[in-house]
């Protein structure tokens, strides 16, 4: 029975919370949702709304006055060569994350998701990456890609791979890719949690009915798991995206954006910006350049993967 | 006394709110703003404030440091103001000081790097030192200890520690090379390293922090002012791309690729970590930082722990300078928002306070460079740690960076393009070029 049966139901009910003629128990509810409301407009949408003002604004601690600007801080985002090589190596690094993690993400969860010795051990092993801080992280692998006492070095040269010290991080192309790699290192359980997830879901009567018609390993995969992991590959696509796009603690440990600029990734130009340069409307510009971008390429995986049948 | 434009216009929430809207803080930002205690900041003179309690607790901003227990119980002693301190590492300092006191916090005493004093004047969060200071304090500074923390030649901040690079050679090495003295020449510096090279005394001649972060500026500045170089013109505009400022980036470019004395993993070292490699013995030279030294004496794996020497950082043949160096350090500013500027600046002159600077030598193990005059006199400081003593007469040789209010930014693209050259990326003229004409574009809009 609804509120309002009710209040039909007793329309002598006294109405001392009415004002204006409405019911008690509306105003009543706006009260009880107020504090919410004032929570979400006071810590998330003022603060928005604030940053678009400034953003539009010519706001620097080492500049006098705070003209308006209008879209001047937006042109010079989008005129920078900065901002456009920081674009490039964010897209870089998006795509060859994910292309890298999710192949590598899903490949882990399948071997888990077997009967194989040790599992609960090894599922638990799995995460120990993701517990471990972000510029913990960093650290960790900044010792190991030291070029002279490293352990990567040290490994590859005492497994003859190697007879001469790489610098893993002294050129800007490789650097990007060595902070891929550390990065992948911290974000692989992520991925293995969630197909782990979707993949104990399956019922074994179909593999056992697509193995009795004759169906191999890969048909099995291909017919009976792949259409169970689809609408969890939607999830992961888009937030893998939104967090590789937004990377910064690996990057500042690591590389501090170089050499040479190599690995200065969107958010790192935007914090470099903001609180190195104290640019705090040109940083808030392209804090919404780079919200737009994240956006986007969200909307796009939510349109592309939605309009396919999952199941 | 002239005092600096304060920007009135920049409220708390402005400086906090905007690069936060779109990340995970976007939340605090209303509720640090509206808790923030600071005063709008006014331009014109300064009015001191003064305590309105007998007790009470100030605010310091300062890289922790056991040295500051004794700061704190001599405060009170002397104040019955006790402290507490906030500070942490080197950048996160600077941020929390930049947007604390943008955003009204009420911080008294705030630690100034030498490289942050324009910015931090310029955008009116520290009051002027120099009449404050006591006539004897100011008589017993080093004589460009309040120089090196002056904007437009008002000094903002009391100094504490004035650090220079020095550069640092294993003995052992030079001598099995049949060297009796270290290179006074960057010239000499390559000229020994091949042969040790050659001989295979050593694996490199040089290892340097030439990472891209703040330590690069510093290392192409000794090069730089060893070839006589100058940042600007006459006419304020941006000139190190020729002349110097491009003889000093081939130098370097040189080490890595023609000469070969500079060990290519310094592209991807900061200070500390090309000590690490210094201490191993396979390398002859490494400028850096006072730390360095101590480091190498008492690390546990330091093969060089009886070898390491201190001495000038060499000049240039080409050009006669005898020597080069950066300086750097730390000093206390008194915050203009503070409400009890007089306790704030008896807390500053304490960082100066002899017995304060002294307790600093001693915890840091001679890797202090105190600002006082008669430390560098006294008997213990000599027969302790005579190394402080020989990085003084660094001093008579040191260069200051631009002091420039956005000195961050333009940081920021020098490192860029010096990388840019160490890595063949673009070649030294090219890096440089891009560098000076982005720079000169920023600077016309700081000019405004």
């Amino acid at each position: 029975m609804s509120l309002l049966t009710d209040r039909r139901a007793a329309p002598s009910a006294p109405r001392a919370w009415s004002v204006l003629g409405e019911p008690r128990e509306a105003h009543l509810g706006y009260l009880l949702v107020l504090p919410a409301y004032l929570f979400i407009v006071g810590l998330t949408i003022f603060p928005i709304l604030y940053a678009v003002y400034i953003s539009l604004h010519r706001l620097s601690l080492t500049l006098p006055g705070m003209p308006f600007v209008g879209l001047a801080n937006y042109v010079s985002i989008l005129t920078a060569p900065s901002f456009w090589q920081a674009v490039a190596v964010t897209t870089y690094f998006v795509v060859i994350s994910l292309l890298l993690q999710f192949p590598l993400g899903l490949a882990v969860a399948l071997v888990l998701n077997e009967q194989v010795r040790g599992r609960a051990v090894l599922r638990a092993a799995i995460l120990i990456p993701w517990a471990i801080a972000p510029v913990i992280n960093g650290l960790l692998w900044q010792w190991i890609y030291n070029p002279r006492y490293g352990a990567l070095n040290g490994l590859l040269k005492q497994l003859g791979v190697l007879r001469d010290d790489v610098l893993w991080l002294g050129e800007p192309f490789r650097a990007l890719n060595m902070v891929i790699l550390a990065d992948t290192w911290k974000v692989l359980p992520f991925y293995v949690i969630l197909f782990l997830a979707v993949l104990q879901t399956v019922p074994a009567e179909l593999y056992e009915a697509a193995h009795i018609d004759g169906a191999g390993a890969w048909q099995r995969f291909r017919h009976v798991t792949l259409p169970f992991l689809r609408p969890i590959i939607l999830v992961i696509l888009v937030l893998r995206t939104v967090q590789t796009f937004r990377v910064f603690e690996i990057v500042y440990v690591l590389t501090g954006g170089g050499p040479a600029g190599g690995t200065t990734v969107i958010a790192f130009h935007v914090y470099r910006e903001t609180f190195g340069n104290l640019n705090f409307g040109y940083g808030a510009a392209l804090s919404f350049v780079m919200a737009f971008l994240t956006l986007t390429l969200a909307g796009a995986y939510v349109l592309t993967l939605r309009s396919e049948e999952l199941y | 006394m002239q005092t600096p434009q304060i920007h009135t216009r920049l409220s708390r929430r402005a400086a906090l709110a905007s690069p936060l809207a779109v990340g995970g803080l976007s939340a605090l930002v209303p509720l640090l703003s509206a808790c923030a205690a600071g005063q709008p900041q006014q331009a014109g003179q300064v009015r001191l404030t003064k305590a309105t309690t007998r007790t009470g607790k100030l605010t310091i901003v300062y890289a922790p440091s056991p040295v500051f227990d004794e700061l704190t119980r001599r405060l009170e002693q002397e104040t019955g103001w006790t402290a507490e301190w906030i500070g942490g590492g080197y950048d996160e300092n600077h941020n929390k000081i930049t947007v604390g006191l943008a955003g009204g916090a009420a911080f008294d005493v705030v630690t100034v790097d030498t490289i942050w004093t324009a910015e931090f004047a310029k955008a009116g969060f520290l009051i002027p030192v120099k009449d404050l200071i006591p006539e004897d304090t100011r008589k017993d500074l080093l004589p460009h200890a309040l120089m090196e923390w002056s904007y437009e030649d008002i000094p903002y901040a009391v100094p504490h520690s004035n650090s220079i690079m020095s550069f640092y050679y294993n003995d052992r090495l030079l001598k099995q090379a049949g060297y009796d003295a270290p290179p006074k020449t960057w010239e000499q510096v390559v000229e020994m390293s091949r042969t040790m090279m050659d001989k295979g005394i050593a694996k490199f001649g040089m290892a340097a922090g030439w990472k891209q972060l703040e330590g690069l500026t510093c290392y192409y500045n000794n090069f730089f002012r060893a070839y006589k170089g100058e940042w600007q013109d006459r006419d304020g505009r941006w000139i190190f791309n020729q002349g110097a400022g491009l003889k000093a980036l081939q130098y370097m470019v040189d080490t890595l690729y023609g000469s070969r004395i500079t060990d290519p993993a310094s592209v991807t070292l900061g200070d500390r970590d090309s000590v690490n490699i210094f201490i191993n013995g396979t390398v002859a030279f490494m400028p850096n930082w006072g730390f360095a030294y101590q480091f190498a004496k008492t690390a546990p794996d330091s093969k060089i722990a009886n070898d390491i020497r201190i001495t000038l950082m060499p000049g240039m043949r080409e050009t006669g300078v005898v020597s080069a160096s950066t300086t750097g350090g730390n000093a206390a500013g008194v915050t203009r928002v503070s409400k009890q500027h007089d306790i704030a600046i008896k807390a500053a002159l304490l960082f100066a306070d002899p017995a304060i600077q002294k307790k600093a030598i001693e915890v840091a193990r001679g890797a202090f460079q105190p600002s006082r005059i008669s430390l560098y006199d006294d008997p213990w400081v000599k027969s302790t740690y005579p190394e402080v003593l020989e990085v003084r007469k660094q001093y008579e040789y040191g260069f200051r960076r631009p002091p420039i209010p956005w000195y961050y930014e333009w940081s920021n693209i020098l490192q860029q393009a010096v990388q840019q050259a160490l890595t063949r990326a673009k070649t030294p003229e090219q890096a440089l070029n891009d560098a000076v004409k982005l720079i000169n574009d920023r600077a016309q809009l700081y000019k405004k």
